[in-house]
């Protein structure tokens, strides 16, 4: 019993894809299986980012925005370099790092005004939720960025070895070095601690404003990297990206076992949680079950997760 | 006889925590219930208050049987359960919680004025400080515990338990419950009374009931018994020494505070702590002792005056910096400013000295369980494994393993603020031995208790704190109770 509940995420995950895979044709093909992973890497990405948020007892409603603006910086600066250059590549490169920088300030300013003025997560991110869209929105007047060049396109659609999907691949080391990062840095154990009991790790002197600020530059940093990501799929820089992605990238790391009360949650669980999102909406849509459907059904599942984990709790 | 049980058994998954329990409760008693942790004075409330059936055995309540199968059965019948963890609502008034769950109403408006007349009339009757219009967040904890008997006067109980109403308020305060206590039982109540602390009995109760790991070893009335023979009673044996020998030798001053002030809450102390030393502070709660302990670790930047460490001048702004000049603190509160629970036993062990465990990037696991496991076995932890959540754990292993968390991070003076409340006393008398041993060891150990027992017994010098004030310090055949009481309560 205990193994079946400490576990549930994985057996779940094991049962969907069981199910798809013997009622919905096609869905054990390995285009198929190569699309759910791409598809599921953007909020996977950053879902890993918010285990480190929710886990810190915080939360980030602003991710989706700050992926968005991110993806505007790092676009702008990769049409504007690669604009008669023969250096795709750099430009490239150089955009890419400015998307995660810009990421990382973004985490930094909700981490500071976070700290300083002494407000729960859930209202500064709110505000920046409308801050990063507005500043994203208005320095692009709206128009997505355009112009990039076609390589661009490698880092959503490219292959290592024709094989391996890039985004799969970027998203392999983000989940090792982070997973690491969680369970065996002095990082992860204090982010781990303050979740687990704040005023408790204030009275044994860890430094309680700046590891929480340091969970949510991983944060963004990595909403940055997956702004990237998302514009390379069409190779445009869409202001309007990302809307509503907080919910579910708030969602993977709740039904992979985060507890938004802080304290707990794994980045195996996270990953879990985004594949669960992922297969369900694509089995259903190889089943022709209607887009609107779904939405409920993750909707229930949600609910079901965190009810599951609740009686759990008081079970044992 | 209101209340008795026969061959009251009950067991756990095996686990049998009540032996063949047979007690007798009078109407207009005041009943002290007594035992270590675990002993089964929980699980004999529950059952008496519903929330748990016994096995075998029988309950009677005013001449017939009882068979509650929830705890609003009993409370219907007139048995009330007040837990030691309230369960008022901070944001309404007093008047309010007291009727929350029985409000009155016509056609779904409350009868607010109603309930705050009642609610005043009870105030008035007996004598309590506090308005039926208070929010119950501005409310000390003993009138919280106030608060919660008059919600069980209006729903007219007849039997009041009281889980260690005491524990979490400091002697002056009792006074005030006490007092509320003896009027109810003039009125013909029956309250049961769970406490640790024995000093409180005198004057008080009526019967005494002591249990030791689920059987009844006494059951007498207080004036047929004494407070050691209730300590025998309770641990299993004779005790011969609860407290170490006073016989450590002191080397020179290593903290010392000067003129220190802090606005609103300190003024002007000056004290010193000599390596070696076990210096209590005493005092009522609201003396502002904590205030002292926090400030020591950096969590009152704005204070005036000078601390010296070793002589040298000391800047204590925050937690690192106190730190780093080698101060541990182990605050009062255990729950909340103490444990992680979600963390094993090991990593809260291991979580402020982390450092010595890594390598340049990553915490070596096997490392880390070392120092812990060796640190756990030194001070004893018990209760399962090492790797499980802390929160298994009971107070006093929860409170050896912060302590072991602070003696991991190599301080040099110790402040700890109540370090034995609501531990058994076995694992106090581990404790006592601990802070014994450390004081030898050379360290400077700053201890703040309530337990005037402990002060008396353990503490090289006593610092009575009154309202914000040193007002005196106590020296060798000084120390005692009544001396503590009496300049903390008068100056």
């Amino acid at each position: 019993m205990k193994i079946l509940y400490k576990f549930l995420p994985y057996w779940s995950l094991a049962l969907l894809f069981v199910v798809f895979a013997s009622t919905a044709p096609n869905f054990l093909s390995p285009l198929n299986l190569a699309a759910i992973l791409k598809q599921s890497s953007v909020i996977t990405i950053m879902a890993i980012g918010m285990t480190f948020v929710i886990v810190a007892g915080a939360i980030d409603l602003s991710v989706g925005s700050l992926m968005a603006l991110s993806s505007i910086f790092g676009t702008m600066l990769l049409a504007f370099m690669a604009a008669g250059s023969d250096h795709p590549w750099l430009a490239i490169g150089a955009g890419l790092i400015l998307s995660v920088l810009a990421g990382v300030a973004g985490g930094w300013i909700n981490g500071f005004t976070i700290s300083t003025l002494g407000l729960p997560s859930f209202i500064v991110t709110l505000g920046t939720l409308g801050v990063f869209r507005g500043i994203a929105l208005y320095i692009t007047n709206g128009i997505p960025v355009v112009d990039l060049p076609r390589e661009f396109g490698w880092l959503a659609e490219g292959e290592l070895f024709r094989l391996i999907p890039i985004p799969v691949v970027i998203l392999v080391v983000v989940a090792s070095v982070f997973a690491v990062a969680l369970r065996k840095t002095r990082l992860g154990r204090y982010t781990l601690a303050i979740g687990s009991n704040y005023e408790a790790a204030v009275y044994s002197g860890i430094e309680v404003s700046r590891y929480r600020t340091y969970s949510f530059l991983v944060l963004g940093g990595l909403a940055g990297l997956a702004g990237m990501i998302e514009a390379s799929r069409l190779i445009t820089g869409q202001p309007t990206a990302g809307e509503g992605y907080e919910l579910r990238v708030i969602a993977a790391v709740v039904i992979g076992g985060g507890s938004l009360s802080g304290g707990e949650g794994s980045i195996a669980g996270t990953i879990v949680g985004a594949f669960i999102m992922g297969i369900l909406s694509n089995g259903s849509n190889l089943l022709g079950i209607s887009p609107f459907v779904q939405q409920i059904v993750i909707g229930v599942v949600i609910v079901a997760a965190v009810a599951i984990d609740n009686y759990q709790r008081r079970w044992k | 006889m209101l209340l008795a049980t026969t061959g009251i058994s009950k067991s756990f998954g095996g686990n049998q925590v009540l032996k063949d329990i047979s007690l007798g409760f009078e109407a207009a008693q005041i009943h002290a219930l007594l035992g270590e942790n675990g002993a089964g004075k929980s699980t004999l409330m529950k059952i008496l208050a519903g929330i748990y059936q016994a096995d075998a055995g029988s309950i009677m309540f005013e001449g017939s049987p009882a068979s509650w199968k929830k705890s609003s059965q009993a409370q219907r019948a007139g048995i009330s359960l007040i837990p030691q963890e309230l369960n008022l609502a901070g944001h309404l008034t007093v008047a309010q919680n007291v009727f929350l769950g029985t409000e009155n109403s016509t056609w779904g408006l409350l009868k607010d004025k109603q309930a705050s007349a009642t609610t005043a009339q009870l105030i008035r009757e007996y004598n309590l400080d506090f308005d039926a219009h208070d929010r119950v967040s501005t409310l000390s904890p003993s009138q919280k515990q106030q608060v919660e008997i008059l919600r069980a006067l209006v729903r007219a109980q007849k039997v009041l338990i009281l889980d260690e109403p005491t524990a979490y308020f400091s002697d002056r305060e009792n006074e005030g419950l006490f007092r509320m206590m003896r009027q109810l039982r003039e009125r013909g109540l029956c309250l049961i009374f769970i406490t640790h602390r024995l000093e409180e009995l005198e004057g008080l109760v009526d019967w005494v009931t002591v249990l030791r790991d689920g059987a009844c070893v006494l059951s007498t009335g207080h004036a047929n018994t004494t407070v050691p023979q209730i300590l025998s009673m309770m641990v299993g044996g004779n005790i011969e020494r609860i407290f170490p020998e006073k016989t450590r030798t002191f080397g020179e001053s290593c903290l010392e505070l000067r003129q220190i002030s802090l606005p609103g809450q300190l003024q002007n102390v000056s004290f010193s702590v000599r390596r070696g030393e076990i210096f209590g502070l005493g005092g009522f709660v609201g003396s502002r002792r904590t205030t002292v302990a926090e400030l020591l670790f950096g969590l009152h930047p704005r204070y005036s005056g000078e601390v010296l460490i070793d002589g040298k001048p000391a800047t204590l702004q925050n937690p690192q910096q106190a730190m780093e000049l080698g101060i541990a603190f182990v605050s009062e509160d255990r729950k909340t400013t103490g444990v992680f629970p979600h963390l094993s036993v090991i990593q809260n062990l291991s979580l402020l000295s982390i450092d010595r465990c890594s390598g340049r990037f990553l915490i070596s696991e096997s490392r880390e369980q070392e120092i812990a496991t060796q640190m756990a076995g030194q001070l004893k932890i018990r209760g399962g494994g090492l790797d499980r959540p802390i929160s298994r754990l009971s107070g006093g292993n929860q409170q050896k393993t912060i302590l072991g968390r602070w003696l991991l991070a190599e301080p040099r003076i110790l402040v700890l603020d109540e370090p034995t409340r609501g531990i058994d006393m076995g694992a106090r008398i581990e404790l006592y031995a601990w802070f014994d041993r450390l004081a030898r060891e050379g360290y400077p150990i700053l201890m703040i208790s309530s337990d005037l027992y402990e002060l008396e017994g353990l503490c090289d010098r006593v610092a009575v704190f009154r309202e914000g004030r040193l007002v005196k310090i106590l020296e060798g055949t000084e120390i005692q109770r009544g001396n503590v009481v009496q300049y903390a309560a008068l100056g």
